[in-house]
């Protein structure tokens, strides 16, 4: 049997093997899966698979071998096709990691789309899967820094039947924990984690348990619908939630600052509150006469200011008026009051003042 | 068996290049969009692309040279000098902004480290670029790692600085030889040995020349700006008026107009520093050559200004191209090289690319 290789396909060659700038003439013919390289005097098979194409000159087409990097053979007269042209180019990557890098730059940029075109409902479907233990840490420590927590322990009494009259059986999309801040601010804000908080002039400015109801069952729509945790991840994103993680949530006092409720985020929390209302048999119409006291006042300065401008109660809410109405609109023929005078009484001395005020008439400036 | 007969390659003379200013510019517009795109990232393998266009487009007895560099490692050499040098420099401005004291004492040391960085980072460059440099598989490189050449740079520096520039062709010279003589292709080392003493003739004219335009320049700008100088020592405010800005007007012309004058008159010197020391350089017994004159520089740049001119800047893209292409046109060899007694070369190739150079801007392909 003649196992010479076919001298048919054999192309005249110039090899260069690396270790010296001689040229030496050779034949290259291919046979089975090795490229034959002879010379006068040597004769070399080279696995084919290791073999790369480089460069074509008027002189001839270059090939290259990725176990010896110096080693060329220049092929001259070759056919406008076949095996020559099927090897892989000298430096082009496999089609397996050219998939993978062109894979991950259009991963890139899809995500870089998608966060530009839909963030907020990339935001919104995300918070649910936040998880509590997270997000009530950094809530924690946002309560913990806007001030003294009141504790007297017949408003906390009462505040609790208030909280557990509001929610539910279903509950919220987090555990409640609702504080009053000793503040003079007229506000309540939701945070991260299920807190809730209200500041102690709101309740001193409020004319009836009904009114405070009314302000925590909008907060408690807050949570249920997550704008907190929305909040979080849209203001503080990754580097947060790893921080947290990490058991460090030092420093995020800051994002206080950040939890601005949008116009759309307030209305959906409005009409959440409605419906914790209404469920907990506690007429939404008390809150609008709230909101009509509290329309075009307010003038805090400083610390108490930045307070007041959180969340949803501030004096510069534009659409006081026409919340007002919604709530007038869904008022309750058969509501029970949110408080017993009492438990009211208690409400309003949590923070250990004796309030000053008759309970019925709204606190003069 | 019939002895296999060597193909010569069709080639009249040693050194061709064949590179196309059509196919460079689609290459070059390809390389800006791309390097666009990525906010400039690309530019590292935009400029491998650049010189493996002109490498194998330059021919040495009709085999094409070869650049083996990877825009990897020219992003690593530019990650380490960003980290060891700019970030140190950044910060030894900003002690010298903040604490003027100690400012004042670490700014000239910093300085002198400036320039001795910028010495090691045009040996480096040279360096990386003559290892990723092959020619039938056989590599160049250096010996040195150019902390010693970092020095000489740094003492030629002074020495010109403490001459006014009058020693300008025996630092050139001296430079050129330092570099050269390190370097190696394969088995064989480069010698130079270019003398400055022919050029001095040619030389000292010019800065004579150069000395006279100085200091009628120095009259001029002072001339310019006596008006100014005169209502400040008489205790008055320097007049800002239409007058003032005429001023600034003509300090730039007579600027400009100076510099170019030097320019003209250093052509004749510039052209002769490089037949000098091309000519003075070898490779064993094959000599090299630079025919260019004052001429040829003039042209040269005419046609580069023009170029950018009429295209609004867009023509820079070419001067990679005009730049390389000048000068591989008008290299030329003589005698031969030994090609079988060329062996391989021993130096360890640099791992990371010519960073401290790009730093610098140094490498103008």
């Amino acid at each position: 049997m003649d196992a010479s290789p076919n001298t048919t396909l054999s192309l005249r060659a110039t090899l260069h093997d690396g270790s010296s700038a001689r040229a030496i003439p050779v034949l290259a013919t291919p046979y089975g899966e090795r490229l034959v390289v002879r010379s006068d005097d040597d004769i070399a098979g080279v696995p084919m698979p290791k073999l790369r194409r480089g460069i074509a000159t008027p002189a001839g087409l270059t090939l290259h071998r990725i176990d010896l990097p110096d080693w060329r053979l220049i092929l001259h007269d070759v056919p406008p096709s076949g095996w020559a042209h099927d090897l892989r180019r000298v430096g082009r990557l496999s089609p397996r990691s050219q998939a993978l890098y062109i894979g991950a730059a259009v991963l890139l940029a899809a995500v870089g789309a998608a966060v530009w075109t839909s963030g907020n409902e990339m935001v919104v479907a995300v918070a649910p899967l936040v998880p509590y233990r997270v997000t009530e840490p950094i809530g924690r420590s946002l309560v913990a820094d806007m001030g003294r927590a009141c504790m007297a322990p017949a408003g906390r009494a009462a505040l609790s039947r208030m909280v557990a009259e509001l929610t539910p059986t279903r509950g919220f999309a987090e555990p409640l924990v609702v504080t009053v801040v000793d503040v003079p601010v007229v506000n309540a804000v939701a945070v991260p984690g299920g807190h809730v908080v209200i500041f102690r002039r709101l309740i001193e400015e409020a004319a009836s348990p009904d009114e405070v109801a009314g302000v925590l069952a909008h907060e408690f729509g807050h949570v249920d619908r997550q704008h907190p945790n929305q909040a979080l991840i849209r203001e503080m994103g990754v580097s947060l939630l790893a921080r947290s993680l990490g058991g460090n949530i030092g420093g995020v006092a800051d994002l206080t600052l950040l939890l601005h409720g949008t116009r759309a985020a307030e209305a959906e929390a409005d009409g959440e509150a409605i419906g914790v209302l209404r469920a907990a048999r506690i007429s939404p119409a008390q809150l609008a006469g709230f909101f009509d006291r509290q329309a075009g006042k307010s003038d805090e300065k400083g610390i108490t200011a930045v307070l007041a401008r959180l969340g949803d109660y501030a004096d510069s809410h534009p659409s006081d008026a026409s919340r007002a109405a919604r709530f007038r609109g869904a008022a309750l023929a058969n509501a029970k009051p949110a408080l017993s005078p009492a438990e009211w009484q208690a409400l309003r001395t949590i923070c250990g003042k004796p309030s000053a005020v008759v309970a019925s008439q709204p606190t003069s400036r | 068996m019939d002895a296999i007969t060597p193909v010569h390659a069709e080639h009249d003379m040693p050194l061709e290049f064949t590179g196309r200013a059509g196919r460079y510019f689609e290459l070059a517009l390809g390389n800006l969009l791309l390097t666009i795109i990525t906010i400039g990232i690309y530019r590292f393998w935009a400029k491998t692309r650049v010189r493996c266009y002109l490498w194998e487009n330059t021919h040495f007895m009709g085999e094409p040279l070869e650049y083996r560099g990877r825009g990897i490692e020219k992003l690593i050499g530019a990650l380490i000098v960003l980290g060891v040098v700019i970030v140190p420099i950044f910060l030894i401005g900003l002690v010298a902004v903040a604490m003027p004291g100690l400012g004042s004492l670490v700014i000239l040391p910093a300085y002198v480290a400036m320039f001795y960085l910028l010495g090691v980072g045009i040996y480096r460059s040279q360096r990386y670029m003559f290892s990723r440099t092959s020619w039938r598989g056989i590599r160049g490189g250096m010996s040195g790692n150019g902390w010693a050449y970092g020095w000489l740079f740094l003492r030629m520096l002074l020495l010109q600085a403490v001459t006014l520039g009058l020693t300008a062709p025996y630092a050139a010279v001296r430079l050129w030889n330092a570099r050269m003589n390190d370097a190696m292709f394969g088995s064989i080392a480069v010698t130079a040995d270019a003398q400055w003493r022919p050029l001095f003739r040619r030389f000292l004219p010019a800065w004579l020349g150069a000395l006279v335009v100085y200091a009628a320049m120095l009259w001029l700008m002072l001339q310019a700006m006596m008006p100014a100088l005169a209502a400040v020592g008489a205790g008055g405010k320097a007049p800002v008026d239409p007058e003032a800005l005429k001023h600034f007007a003509q300090l730039y012309a007579v600027l400009i107009g100076g510099m170019i004058l030097i320019g003209l008159m250093m052509l004749g010197y510039h052209a002769a520093m490089l037949r000098e020391v091309f000519g003075a350089t070898r490779l064993g017994s094959l000599g090299l050559g630079m025919t260019v004159t004052g001429r040829d520089l003039l042209m040269f740049s005419l046609g580069n200004l023009a170029l950018i001119v009429f295209t609004f800047g867009f023509g820079l893209m070419m001067m990679p191209y005009r730049t390389y292409g000048f000068y591989a046109r008008r290299l030329v060899t003589n005698g031969t090289l030994d090609t079988d007694h060329l062996l391989q070369t021993r130096l360890a190739a640099p791992v990371q690319g010519d960073g401290l150079a790009d730093a610098f801007d140094v490498s103008s392909f």
